[in-house]
C-alpha cells in the first residue's frame, strides 16, 4: 500500500485506514516511518481545524468517565470526536495494558467517535511526536474535537500541553491540605481547572475546593492577557456542569482568536514540535551509531561496577558519537 | 442454583499461570523481540468478552497473562456483541483477538466475528478463544486460514502463546 491509499482512506473517513495510519505512525520500522511521513505530509493541508483539548489529572480523578460523558455531549451536539490516550499504564515486563475504553462504553460505539489508546512501551521517547501526528490523521478524517488524555504524573502532561489549544486539568475535592501536594507545574499548564465528582454529598466539598483553587490561582502569573484560568465544578456521572466546561472552552477559543493569541500559540507549538523532532532524531542517531553500539554494553558495566564515573562515561559515549 | 457457564471455559486462572515459567518466558521474550523487529511494534491483543455472563476479573487476568509476556493489551468490556468487539479490534488495529465466551457458542460467535471483520477488510486478524480449545462445536475455516485450532488456556499459557506468536509472524 502506498501513501495515496492511506491519504485517500483517511479523507474518506474509513475507520480501518485511520487505524492503520496511526499504527504506521507508531511503528518503529524505518520503512513504516517513511510511509507515515508521506501520509502526514499529504494530510497536513486538511488538518488544523479542530479544537484540540488536553485532559489531565491524577489516576482516579475520573478522566475516562469525564471523556465518556463530555464526548457523548459533544456527539449529541453534532461534533465528531477523536480520543487519543497518551499514557496508559504499562507493566514492568514491557507490555502495556490499555483498559480505557471499558470506561467509555457508550462513546466507543458512536459512529462519530474514534478512540485510540497508544502503548508507551518499546518506544524510544517520542510519545508526543506520535500523538501530534495521530492528531493530524484524526483531523483530516473530519474529527473537529480532539481529546488527548494523559495521566497527570511525569513528563507526558507537559508534552500534551504543548500540542493542544486548551489544557484542562481535572481535580478532586478533598481535604484542605491537598493543595500543598499539588504540583505548581500542573496549575501553570492549566487553561481551566475542573473539579470532578461534584455530585451527591460531595457538592459542598467541591465548592470549597473551588474557592481554594481560585485563591491559589490568584497568586500565579497569568499566561494570557485575555484569559484568566477559571475553576469549574462538574460531575461526569450526572453530566452536571459539562455544558459549562464546553462553553468555557469555546469562550477561550473566541477570546484568544480575537486577540491573535491562538495563532501565536500554534506557531510556537510548531517550533516546539520541530525541537522535539530534533531531540528524538539525535537520540535515535546516538543509539544507532555503530561505535556507540559496540561500546555501550561495556560502558554500562563499567559504570555499574564503579570503574568509570557516569560523567566520564557519558562524555566518552558522546565523543564516540560525534567522531 | 444452576451454575452459569464460565467464560474461561471452566479453567480458573491462578496467579502462577499469570506469572508463567521463567525458561518459557525467556523464549517468549525472544519471540516478542523478533516480532517487534519485524513489525515495528509489539504484538497487540484485544481481550474481549462476548455473551451474557462473565467476570471482569477473568478478563483482567487474561490481560495480565498477555502483558506479562510482552504483548500490548487492550481490554474490552464485558458482554459485548461481535460487532462491538470487531469495531474495537479494527480501531485499535490489534493483531489478534482473544475471546472469552460460552464454550458451546464458540463456533457461532467466531463466525459472526469473522463476518464483521471481513466486511471491514480485516482478514488478517487472528482470533483465539480463551479456555479449552477442544470444547465447542465444529468450526469453519476462516479467511486467510488463521482460524483455530489455536486456543489459550491459563494452565498452558506459555506454550499456547508460543504457538500464537509463531502463527502471527
Amino acid at each position: 500500500m502506498d501513501a495515496e491509499f492511506y491519504i485517500d482512506g483517511v479523507l474518506k473517513k474509513k475507520r480501518a485506514v485511520i487505524a492503520k495510519s496511526i499504527t504506521l505512525i507508531e511503528s518503529a520500522l524505518p520503512a513504516h516511518q517513511k510511509l507515515a511521513q508521506n501520509i502526514i505530509d499529504g494530510l497536513l493541508p486538511y488538518a488544523g481545524n479542530a479544537i484540540r483539548i488536553g485532559i489531565s489529572g491524577v489516576p482516579g480523578v475520573g478522566k475516562s468517565t469525564f471523556i465518556e460523558s463530555f464526548g457523548m455531549m459533544l456527539i449529541e451536539k453534532g461534533h465528531r470526536v477523536a480520543v487519543l490516550a497518551v499514557d496508559p499504564s504499562s507493566s514492568r515486563s514491557g507490555g502495556s495494558i490499555m483498559g480505557d475504553k471499558t470506561r467509555m462504553e457508550k462513546l466507543a460505539l458512536q459512529p462519530n467517535a474514534f478512540i485510540r489508546p497508544s502503548p508507551t512501551s518499546g518506544t524510544l521517547g517520542g510519545v508526543a511526536k506520535k500523538t501530534r501526528e495521530s492528531m493530524i490523521i484524526c483531523e483530516a478524517a473530519g474529527h473537529d474535537v480532539i481529546l488527548v488524555e494523559t495521566v497527570g504524573v511525569g513528563q507526558s502532561e507537559t508534552a500534551v500541553a504543548s500540542m493542544v489549544d486548551f489544557f484542562l486539568v481535572l481535580m478532586l475535592a478533598g481535604a484542605g491540605d491537598e493543595l500543598q501536594g499539588i504540583k505548581k507545574g500542573i496549575l501553570e499548564l492549566a487553561d481551566a481547572i475542573v473539579i470532578n465528582k461534584a455530585d451527591g454529598n460531595n457538592i459542598e466539598r467541591a465548592r470549597e475546593a473551588r474557592a481554594e483553587y481560585e485563591s491559589a490561582l490568584n497568586l500565579m502569573e497569568s499566561k494570557s492577557s485575555v484569559w484568566s484560568v477559571p475553576v469549574l465544578t462538574c460531575s461526569a456521572l450526572t453530566m452536571d456542569g459539562l455544558e459549562d466546561v464546553w462553553k468555557t472552552i469555546l469562550d477561550y477559543r473566541q477570546k484568544l482568536t480575537d486577540a491573535g493569541e491562538l495563532a501565536e500559540k500554534r506557531r510556537l507549538q510548531s517550533v516546539d514540535w520541530m525541537w522535539s523532532l530534533v531531540q528524538d532524531g539525535l537520540k535515535d542517531r546516538f543509539f544507532k551509531n555503530p561505535k556507540v553500539k559496540v561500546q555501550l554494553p561495556a560502558m554500562i558495566t563499567a559504570v555499574e561496577e564503579g570503574k568509570t564515573s557516569p560523567t566520564v562515561a557519558a562524555h566518552e559515549l558522546l565523543s564516540l558519537h560525534s567522531q | 442454583m444452576k451454575k452459569m457457564p464460565d467464560a474461561g471455559g471452566g479453567h480458573g486462572v491462578k496467579s502462577a499461570d499469570v506469572a508463567g515459567e521463567a525458561s518459557q518466558l525467556e523464549l517468549i521474550k525472544g519471540k516478542v523481540n523478533q516480532f517487534f523487529a519485524q513489525n515495528g511494534r509489539r504484538p497487540r491483543v484485544l481481550v474481549g468478552h462476548i455473551g451474557l455472563s462473565g467476570q471482569r476479573r477473568t478478563l483482567n487476568q487474561v490481560a495480565a497473562i498477555f502483558a506479562r509476556r510482552g504483548f500490548d493489551v487492550d481490554i474490552g468490556s464485558l458482554c459485548q456483541s461481535p460487532q462491538q468487539v470487531a469495531r474495537m479490534a479494527i480501531e485499535n488495529d490489534v493483531h489478534m483477538v482473544c475471546l472469552l465466551c460460552d464454550p458451546d457458542r464458540r463456533s457461532q460467535i467466531g463466525n459472526d466475528l469473522f463476518d464483521v471483520l471481513r466486511t471491514h477488510n480485516s482478514n488478517d486478524t487472528l482470533v483465539v478463544f480463551f479456555g479449552d480449545p477442544h470444547t465447542g462445536g465444529n468450526r469453519r475455516q476462516a479467511p486467510g486460514g488463521r482460524y483455530p485450532p489455536v486456543g489459550i488456556r491459563a494452565a498452558t499459557a506459555d506454550t499456547d502463546i508460543i504457538t500464537i506468536l509463531d502463527k502471527l509472524s
